[in-house]
């Protein structure tokens, strides 16, 4: 038998984990810069000139600049971190090309810079944890492209004839994010860093949060549980409790996942068919996420006196608690009488940050902490602010957690109480007010969890600088001899095991059975959306003013979608219809209501005069004591751009929104038509503004919200 | 094409057990999964598991292998 040397490459994995470190503190930073935010209003910096653009540090584009840096900045680079470091190992090969493992690492980090520039000069799609534009998205696919063919390659090349289970998760992740990806982030450009998601209105949400859920799902968990199946045997120097259990954890979560999206639009627009499919695979999805969990924790069996003394599986052991903590709360959150309380609220912020904080950050210490003493050839720099790091961050958690459910509790009872006389109780002031404690007590919670991480860090980099890289670390292994002989009656598990290729295959089929029949129906069925005759195009100067509403991410904070229940109809008028939104690329339902729900703000007892909303926009505070909304002072000041209305006319109409042919060239015409009676409406308040104003396209856009169904409540569903 | 078939899918009331079937596919799914593993070899299983492991990255024999 012929012994093949090589060597592994410890250097990717050391850029990875840096990658990992630094990002991970930038995140965070922002986080908690967001959350001080919420509390101290007047810290919003909006609309700093940058020649035709405006730098935002403001709630609305800051946040999505903090998901997307933890979600792909930090989780991102530290699963490839994991990934590069046990799949050379699990395959006893080195990484196919270096040259690919270089480019795959400085194109994600190129990437990210470009998400941290663009996203607060306001360049976004408007869609969650889907904000970055088209060519950030193709920059994107490029670079996951390289990954999969440095991945796969090293499979094909690779000296151990079984994939182990953690080799499964990566490569669904692999295929999974790329279809998600592709698919959501379909839309058409109307400038470099302008486009419009193809999709409107309900179908859009549900291929919005088909991607956003399974995000959660194929980013922040499948390859997390391929790590845990990794390091956890390695740090606890044990193997995993039952490799059948993985078998059917693998099989069963990723067949269930891929359905669950539709839970974020319960009682919504969305068909109630596809209401149901995503309560009955997310609560089912409880069963594979507490096996695997269950697996994790199991593998420890007869080492808990070591989890005593060490660190690394303190670490792992509170990752994977806050693992099943997580998701047993998701299926919960996704019945139907419990999500009626916790969507829209803080509960949800408690949710994710169980899962984010606990589940991936905490796994990343612990793998941190592993592999800088083996990389390095060193100890680590010291355990005992490892521990301590340990401890400030587990606190972190639970002073984020703690408050905002009980925020989420408060806030939704408040929404939801009647007097007696059956009027609402509570304005919805009173509900922003009374939660600026829990605020603060989060981003006390928050900085917990920073220090916490800046003590890792910085005992990491310590240990780096007290070893030296082995950059190469030297292996052996007996070459895979071509032919194989199954021994014995060979079973169908045992098979596809040892063929990657076909097993991407069957891993593929599986997530796309789940995706196209949830997905297709919805665009082929027109009564899914019965069509209301009223519903009409945006005028250009309210699509103008949607595109404000985009840029400054309004949605972050508002939704547009009035649910069936007697707390939300009295509070925001008649329940949302799906055909009131077939115009809407993208969809703008929201997912917390830190502010009102705003789909109908133009109507009913809702609207108000256009003097409010100017002077509202100028400054929250002085006509709603206590808010907690960003004044917009600078869309006072600063003038629409019109050159590029034909342009987004035109792709709107590509789109399939009905303006009259031609309509691009008559589209100014008619915007600053409507403008300046809006400025003369202004004017008879007593206030002077010319009309070409950014506000005044805001406001126009806020005074339609809702209008169409107050002409005709008919819908024709056939 | 997608016409017809949003015709017809318009007709079918279907849609509501839609749910349903997709969970009795699950199950199918998960039935065949079931009995696989659970034909599976314990000897076969218990090297698979041990996969991560037989290789030495201990810090200290790491550092004799390289010095
Ligand atoms: C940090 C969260 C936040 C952001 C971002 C935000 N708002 Fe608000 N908004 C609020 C809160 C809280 C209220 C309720 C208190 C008040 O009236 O100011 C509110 C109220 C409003 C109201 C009054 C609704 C009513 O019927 O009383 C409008 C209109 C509004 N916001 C529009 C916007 C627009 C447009 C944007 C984006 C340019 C925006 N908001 C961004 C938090 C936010």
């Amino acid at each position: 038998m012929q012994i093949d040397k090589f060597s592994y490459d410890n250097r990717i994995v050391r850029d990875f984990a840096y990658a990992t470190m630094i990002w991970g503190v930038v995140g965070m930073l922002v986080g908690l810069w967001v959350a001080l935010l919420m509390v101290f209003p007047s810290w919003n910096l909006g609309g700093i000139p940058a020649g035709k653009e405006t730098i935002g540090l403001s709630f609305g584009r800051l946040r999505p600049l903090h998901t997307n840096a933890v979600i792909f900045a930090f989780v991102g680079n530290g699963m490839f971190m994991g990934v590069y470091y046990s799949l050379q190992r699990l395959l006893k090969a080195r990484m196919a090309s270096d040259l690919l493992s270089r480019i795959h690492f400085w194109g994600w980090q190129l990437i990210i810079v470009a998400a941290a520039v663009t996203l607060p000069l306001g360049f976004t799609t408007g869609k969650e944890y889907a904000e970055l534009e088209l060519p950030i998205d193709i920059a994107i696919t490029l670079i996951w492209v390289v990954f999969g063919v440095n991945m796969f390659w090293t499979i094909l090349k690779r000296r151990e004839r079984h994939l182990y289970v953690a080799v499964w998760f990566y490569i669904a992740t692999l295929v999974t994010v790329a279809v998600l990806h592709i698919v959501n982030s379909f839309g058409f450009p109307a400038s470099l860093f302008k486009s419009y998601s193809a999709y409107a209105g309900v179908q859009d949400a549900l291929v919005q949060w088909w991607y956003g859920h399974n995000a959660v799902a194929f980013f922040l968990t499948t390859p997390y549980l391929g790590l845990m199946y990794y390091f956890m045997p390695k740090a606890a120097n044990r193997p995993v409790y039952s490799y059948r259990l993985s078998i059917i954890h693998f099989w069963a979560l990723i067949f269930l996942y891929i359905w669950a999206g539709p839970h974020h639009l319960l009682y919504t627009s969305l068909p109630n068919w596809a209401q149901s499919l995503g309560v009955v695979f997310s609560f089912t999805l409880i069963f594979p996420s507490w096996g695997g969990m269950i697996n994790g924790l199991l593998t420890l069996r007869g080492a808990w006196d070591r989890v005593r003394e060490d660190v690394i599986l303190k670490f792992m052991v509170v990752a994977v608690t806050a693992y099943g903590m997580a998701t047993f709360e998701g299926p919960m959150l996704s019945l139907k009488n419990v999500n009626a309380i916790s969507h829209f609220t803080d509960w949800i912020i408690a949710h994710v940050h169980v899962g984010g904080l606990g589940w991936n950050g905490m796994l990343t210490f612990g793998i941190l902490y592993w592999l800088f003493p083996r990389i390095f050839r060193t100890e680590l720099h010291s355990n005992r602010l490892a521990n301590m790091h340990f401890w400030v961050a587990t606190l972190g958690i639970l002073f984020y957690a703690v408050p905002m459910y009980w925020a989420g509790f408060k806030q939704s009872l408040m929404w939801k109480e009647f007097t007696d006389a059956g009027q609402l109780k509570y304005p919805f002031l009173e509900t922003v007010t009374q939660l600026r404690g829990f605020y603060a007590m989060r981003a006390f919670g928050g900085t917990l969890y920073l220090i916490g991480s800046i003590l890792g860090v910085y005992n990491l980099f310590q240990t780096a600088a007290k070893g030296s890289l082995l950059a190469d670390e030297p292996a052996s292994a007996p070459a895979l001899e071509r032919a194989y002989a199954a021994h014995g009656s060979e079973h169908w598990h045992r098979w596809i095991e040892r063929k990657p290729v076909q097993f991407m295959v069957l891993t593929l089929i599986v997530v796309l059975v789940g995706g196209i029949v949830e997905l297709i129906p919805t665009f082929l069925i027109r009564t899914n959306v019965p069509t209301l005759s009223s519903v009409k195009p945006y005028s250009p100067l309210e699509l103008h003013g949607r595109d404000i509403y985009v840029r400054e991410g309004c949605y972050t904070c508002h939704s547009q979608m009035i649910r069936p229940f007697r707390s939300e109809t009295a509070r925001y008028g008649e329940y949302s219809k799906a055909g009131e939104f077939v115009y809407d690329h993208p969809f703008q339902w929201g997912s917390k209501r830190t502010g009102p729900d705003l789909a109908r703000e133009g109507a009913g007892n809702n609207r108000k005069s256009d003097s409010w909303h100017y002077n509202h926009f100028e400054d929250p505070q002085s006509l709603s004591a206590g808010s907690i909304m960003p004044s917009y002072a600078f869309l006072l000041d600063r003038e629409m751009d019109t050159a590029s209305v034909p342009a987004r006319i035109r792709v709107m109409q590509r789109l399939g929104v009905p303006y009259p042919r031609g309509y691009d060239r008559q589209a100014n015409a008619d915007l600053m038509h409507q403008a300046e009676k809006l400025r003369a409406s202004l004017a008879s308040d007593g206030i002077q503004t010319p009309a070409n104003r950014e506000v005044i396209a805001l406001i126009a856009y806020m005074q339609r919200l809702g209008t169409d169904i107050g002409k005709s409540t008919t819908a024709q569903n056939q | 094409m997608s016409k017809i078939v949003s015709q017809y899918a318009d007709q079918l009331s279907l849609i509501g057990i839609y749910p349903v079937i997709a969970l009795i596919l699950f199950m199918a799914v998960f039935a065949a999964v079931l009995v696989q593993v659970s034909m599976m070899e314990r000897a076969d299983l218990r090297e698979l598991s041990k996969l991560p492991l037989d290789m030495n990255d201990d810090p200290e024999t790491l550092n004799e292998q390289t010095h």
